[in-house]
C-alpha cells in the first residue's frame, strides 16, 4: 500500500516536471510528434488519396498515441539527467529571430504579389486595346484569383473602368472586364448577416426568378425579419408577391447554380458562387453582393453600365436600367 | 503585507509568466514559419506553377499546420492546468 502510494506521487512529480520544468524534453516530445504526425497526415492526403476528414482523425490519433507514449515513457522511466537545462537568453532571442523572420518573410511575400498585380494591370491599363495587353491583364486576373491575391479596390477600379470602356473600340477587352468583375466578386467582403430573428412570428413569402435553361436552380434561404418597406425582394419588375405582408425578411441569400437578372428587381440579395447571365435588359439592383460569382453578359450599355457599378469600391452594388 | 504582495508577484512571475512566455515564444516561431510557407505556396501559384504539384504542397502544409495547432494548443493548455495545478498544490 506504502509502495503504491509511493509509486503514483513519483509519477505525478514526473508529470509536473515534464509540462513545467522540462523544457528540453517537452519540446523534444512536441517536435517528434508534429514531424510524425505531420507526416503520416502527408502521406494519407498526398500519396493515400484519403478525404481531409479522414486525413484529421488518423492525424488525432497518431498525437493522441505518441503524446500518451512519450508522457508515459517520461513518467515511468525518466532519463537520468534529471530536468534539462533551461532555455538560455540566446536561444529565446535566436526563437524570437525567427518568428520575427518568419512573419515578415510572409508579410513580404503577400504585399510583392499585390504589388506585382498591380503594377501589371496599371500597366496593361495605360493601353487596353492592345491585345498583347488583354492577354496579360486576363491570366493575371485568373492567376491572382486562384491564388487569393487581394488587389486593392481603388486599383481594380481604376484599371477594370477603363477595360469596360475600351470594349467600345475592341469587344475582346469586353473578356478583360468580365474577368475583372470575377475577381472582384472573389475578393468582395463577406456579406452582411442579417439581423436574427428569434422569436419573431412565421413569415410567409414568395420570390421569383428566371431560371437559367438546362442549368442547375441556387439554393435560397432567408434571414431576419423585418417591416415590409426595407424588406429583400426578388421579383420581376414592378411586381411584388409580399405587397400584403407586413413583414419580410432582411436578406435573401442564392448559394449556387445559375440565375438569369434580365428584367427582376432584387434588393438586399446575396448571389454566393451564382452563375450570373445579363443581356442588357431593363434591371433593379438595391443592395446586392455578389460573393465569388462569374458572369456571362453581352457587351451592351447597360452591362458595360452595369460592369462599371460592380467595380465600384463598396461591397454591395446598386444599380438601374430601363 | 508588503512582503505578502512581493512573494504573490515572484510567483505569479515564476510560475505563471516566464513558462509562458517561453512557451509563447516557440509557438509562435512555429506558427510564423508556417504562416511563411503559406505565403511561399500562394506565391507559386501567383507564379503559374502547376496546379497538381501546389496542391500536394497544399495537403502536405494542411497536415502539418492542423498537427502543429493540435499539439502547441494541447500544450499550452496542459501546461497552463498543470501550473494551476502546481500553485494550488504548493498552497496546501
Amino acid at each position: 500500500m506504502v509502495g503504491q502510494a509511493k509509486g503514483s506521487v513519483g509519477f505525478l512529480d514526473n508529470l509536473r516536471d515534464f509540462f513545467l520544468y522540462d523544457d528540453l524534453w517537452r519540446w523534444r516530445a512536441i517536435g517528434w510528434t508534429i514531424a510524425i504526425a505531420g507526416a503520416f497526415g502527408s502521406a494519407q492526403l498526398v500519396f493515400a488519396g484519403a478525404s481531409p476528414d479522414d486525413a484529421v482523425f488518423g492525424m488525432g490519433m497518431v498525437v493522441a498515441f505518441s503524446a500518451i507514449g512519450w508522457v508515459g515513457w517520461y513518467c515511468s522511466f525518466r532519463p537520468q539527467q534529471s530536468v534539462g537545462p533551461s532555455l538560455s537568453r540566446r536561444n529565446m532571442l535566436l526563437q524570437l529571430l525567427t518568428g520575427l523572420a518568419g512573419a515578415s518573410l510572409g508579410v513580404i511575400l503577400l504585399r510583392f504579389q499585390i504589388r506585382t498585380s498591380e503594377r501589371i494591370l496599371e500597366r496593361a491599363a495605360a493601353d487596353p486595346v492592345e491585345p498583347e495587353n488583354i492577354d496579360e491583364a486576363n491570366g493575371l486576373l485568373a492567376r491572382a484569383r486562384g491564388a487569393q491575391v487581394r488587389i486593392s479596390m481603388q486599383t481594380l477600379e481604376k484599371t477594370g473602368r477603363r477595360f469596360v470602356l475600351a470594349s467600345r473600340q475592341n469587344p475582346s477587352a469586353w473578356n478583360v472586364a468580365l474577368g475583372f468583375l470575377a475577381y472582384r466578386s472573389s475578393i468582395n467582403p463577406k456579406a452582411p448577416a442579417g439581423p436574427a430573428h428569434k422569436g419573431e412570428p412565421l413569415v410567409q413569402t414568395a420570390y421569383d426568378y428566371h431560371r437559367v435553361r438546362g442549368t442547375e436552380a441556387p439554393r435560397f434561404s432567408v434571414t431576419g425579419v423585418v417591416a415590409t418597406p426595407s424588406a429583400a425582394q426578388l421579383d420581376y419588375i414592378g411586381e411584388d408577391l409580399n405587397r400584403n405582408q407586413a413583414k419580410g425578411f432582411a436578406y435573401i441569400f442564392a448559394e449556387g447554380g445559375s440565375m438569369a437578372i434580365d428584367g427582376m428587381h432584387l434588393r438586399h440579395v446575396i448571389l454566393l458562387g451564382v452563375h450570373v447571365e445579363y443581356f442588357g435588359g431593363p434591371l433593379q439592383l438595391e443592395d446586392v453582393y455578389f460573393l465569388n460569382c462569374d458572369f456571362k453578359m453581352d457587351l451592351g450599355r447597360n452591362t458595360q453600365d452595369l460592369a462599371l457599378a460592380m467595380l465600384e469600391p463598396s461591397p454591395a452594388t446598386t444599380f438601374s436600367a430601363a | 503585507m508588503h512582503a505578502m504582495a512581493d512573494h504573490f508577484w515572484s510567483e505569479i512571475w515564476e510560475e505563471w509568466f516566464r513558462p509562458l512566455a517561453k512557451e509563447c515564444l516557440k509557438t509562435f516561431s512555429i506558427l510564423a514559419v508556417l504562416y511563411a510557407v503559406w505565403e511561399v505556396i500562394a506565391l507559386m501559384r501567383f507564379s503559374g506553377y502547376p496546379e497538381d504539384y501546389l496542391e500536394s504542397i497544399e495537403k502536405v502544409h494542411f497536415a502539418f499546420m492542423y498537427v502543429s495547432l493540435l499539439v502547441l494548443g494541447s500544450n499550452f493548455v496542459i501546461k497552463l492546468v498543470i501550473s494551476t495545478w502546481s500553485v494550488k498544490q504548493k498552497d496546501r
